[in-house]
């Protein structure tokens, strides 16, 4: 049992007798080990009291767990019935002073009230309120603009429309669920009472729900899914055909709109509607590798490639590019102009590295040089970085779309056989030292789907899998 | 030296009630009999309080009267404990007692009072688990099931919300000068 666990055993009368030694050990052999006891204990009266304070006021889990008086509440009342009755012979000004001094006991403190603080969002009787931050936000009504006033709350209407521009906007309901619209989103307000259905447009929400009446439950759409909230915290974003939910505690229903597949995504988990990525619920901090199906992944088709059926291929079909070997105007075309590119749709996080992998083999004829470059791989807005090409300048960035070195794929034979499924990282020098790998990385400017062009310079070749890792590795097969 | 009234001893006794409930609650682990056993040293108090010298006293002169009275509490319950509980009950108490001793008399009663305002800050669910774990003393396995969720992620819940209060009274406390 960890230090905190044990402190927090105590705290909760719950040590077996061989955990109560070794607590017993541990503070007597060390100072640190005791001060940090005191503090725990200090914190769990601390917890203990404000607590019972503001259930004093009411101000404590409105319509939450149950009530209970504990047997400890149970035995202090009887005691008071008994100390009360005990006490025949107390002359009359004495009881006068217990009497006040009780009185004086049960008076709660002053509570430091949070809702005056600059961006709560005060507590008063409308189903739903808004609060901005700071200014800039504004919400449409009925085809008029009105803005946020920052820290000054404005009642919400179904149908309304919040623009989160510049500033972070608070939502609360008089349930207490509190969302917050990050700034750059846009929701729509469908329905407030029996049922509260949101619609965010764009950007990201973070919602914190009580728990909802049954049949009732908070929903939250998107273009691409809806989650229906039954009471749990979690973060919805949306953009432009995809969304992404990552759930922290409780259980959300995930819809998704094109077909209706539903998901349940307990706490610690999420799961993504968006091009090329699996419907299923992944946990949060599952490394975001991103593999696409070539084949399925096609999202416009380009004379240079078909899709073909290939038994050894993952998926079981494969791109092909049939274009004759060694044709030395194609490298010109394709460098020139990517009007015979594949263009293939991903989602991928902004900012993040993603080492970039493709899966290709080659079909062997006579005369065709096996460690040729042969798929060019570019994508706009992107940038990209190219090993081991030291002039690069300490493998600087580079924009996707420009000028050599390119990012030019090669190898699909050389490192196995002929006709065998490889893997390649990006350009390898044929001029390298040993050893140094061949990887390109690209980073994306923001979250949502991008596109990738696959030109193909050389043939014939079959792809059948893209995927951007994070590791320096070839990705498993 | 003036004298002291009865209202100026009580008073002073009940700034430091906080702490003394804390005091009691090392040894007790239950903060609703921790309260009931400062309430009872309080009655004694108001029987005794032409004994108090000096108002600086009258925080360590109670607990004093708290001390004794756990003791009686544990004699007049009479239940089977395991010994070796004394002597940690003995460590824990010292240890808040020092704790406390280096903090001064008042400092925890604004500790409470800025935990009360950070937990006026945390989202709803978030209260109704602290306050099912602390007020009302309810175990980890009950509160999941209310809230449909498991037993474990309460725990884990419980641990960071610890953490988080305990910064956030820590920053309350520093912006008023009290940290």
């Amino acid at each position: 049992m960890s230090r905190d666990a044990l402190f927090e055993a105590y705290c909760r009368d719950a040590l077996a007798a061989d955990q109560a030694a070794e607590l017993q050990a541990l503070l007597e052999a060390d100072a640190e080990a005791r001060a940090a006891f005191a503090q725990h204990l200090l914190l769990h009266a601390g917890l203990s009291e404000a607590s019972a304070q503001l259930h004093a006021h009411g101000a404590a889990a409105p319509g939450g767990l149950p009530r209970r008086r504990s047997n400890a509440a149970r035995r202090s009342a009887r005691r008071a019935v008994r100390r009360r009755s005990r006490r025949p012979g107390l002359g009359v000004l004495a009881v006068g002073l217990l009497v006040v001094a009780v009185v004086i006991w049960l008076l709660p403190p002053i509570v430091d009230g949070g809702g005056s603080r600059p961006g709560a969002v005060p507590s008063i009787d409308a189903p739903l309120q808004a609060a901005s931050l700071e200014s800039g936000a504004s919400f449409e009504r009925d085809g008029e603009r009105h803005a946020f006033i920052a820290h000054e709350s404005s009642e919400l209407r179904p149908g309304d429309r919040l623009h989160a521009e510049g500033s972070v906007i608070r939502l609360r309901y008089a349930d207490g669920t509190t969302l917050e619209l990050e700034a750059g989103s846009q929701l729509q307000i469908e329905s407030i009472v029996p049922g509260k259905h949101l619609l965010l447009e764009n950007g990201a929400l973070h919602a914190s729900v009580a728990k909802q009446t049954s049949g009732q439950p908070l929903v939250v759409r998107s273009a691409s899914a809806s989650a229906v909230v039954l009471g749990t915290d979690l973060r919805l974003r949306a953009g432009d055909g995809w969304s992404d939910l990552a759930v922290s505690e409780g259980l959300v229903r995930y819809e998704r709109a094109a077909d209706g597949a539903a998901l349940e995504v307990p706490g610690g988990f999420g799961a993504r509607s968006a091009p090329g990525v699996a419907w299923a619920v992944q946990p949060l901090d599952a490394a975001p590798d991103i593999r696409v199906d070539l084949a399925a992944a096609v999202a416009s088709s380009s004379p240079d490639w078909q899709v073909v059926d290939d038994a050894t291929a993952a998926g079981g079909e494969a791109l092909e590019a049939s274009i004759e070997p060694n044709n030395p105007d194609r490298r010109l075309v394709a460098t020139l102009t990517e009007d015979r590119a594949l263009r293939v749709r991903i989602f991928a996080e902004g900012g993040v590295d993603y080492r970039l992998w493709l899966r290709g083999r080659t079909i062997d004829h006579a005369g065709s040089p096996l460690d040729q470059d042969m798929v060019l791989l570019t994508a706009p807005q992107a940038e990209l970085q190219l090993r081991p090409w030291a002039d690069t300048d300490g493998w600087g960035w580079l924009p996707a779309s420009t000028p050599p070195p390119l990012p030019l794929f090669n190898g699909f034979g050389t490192h196995g056989h002929p006709g065998a499924w490889t893997w390649s990282g990006g350009p390898a020098d044929p001029g390298q030292a040993p050893g140094i790998p061949a990887t390109t990385t690209i980073r994306f400017p923001h979250t949502g789907i991008h596109e990738l062009h696959l030109t193909p310079i050389e043939g014939p070749l079959r792809l059948d899998q893209l995927v951007l890792g994070i590791g320096d590795r070839p990705p498993d097969p | 030296m003036p004298e002291l009234s009865q209202d100026e001893v009580c008073r002073e006794a009940l700034r430091h009630r906080s702490a003394l409930v804390a005091y009691a609650f090392a040894q007790l682990r239950d903060w609703n009999r921790a309260e009931d056993v400062v309430q009872d040293a309080t009655v004694v108090l108001l029987g005794k309080w032409q004994d108090c010298t000096g108002l600086e006293t009258v925080h360590a002169w109670v607990r004093g009267m708290v001390r004794n009275k756990i003791k009686e509490l544990r004699r007049s319950e009479r239940r089977e404990r395991p010994v070796e509980l004394d002597a940690l009950e003995e460590l824990a108490t010292g240890c808040v007692e020092r704790a406390l001793d280096r903090e001064g008399g008042l400092a925890h009663a604004a500790r409470v009072r800025a935990l009360q305002g950070c937990l006026q800050e945390l989202p709803r669910r978030k209260r109704v688990i602290i306050d099912g774990y602390y007020r009302q003393r309810r175990s980890c396995d009950a509160i999941a099931d209310d809230l449909g969720s498991s037993a474990n992620a309460i725990q884990q819940v419980l641990s960071r919300l610890r953490r988080l209060l305990k910064d956030c009274a820590g920053q309350r406390l520093a912006a008023e000068g009290l940290a």
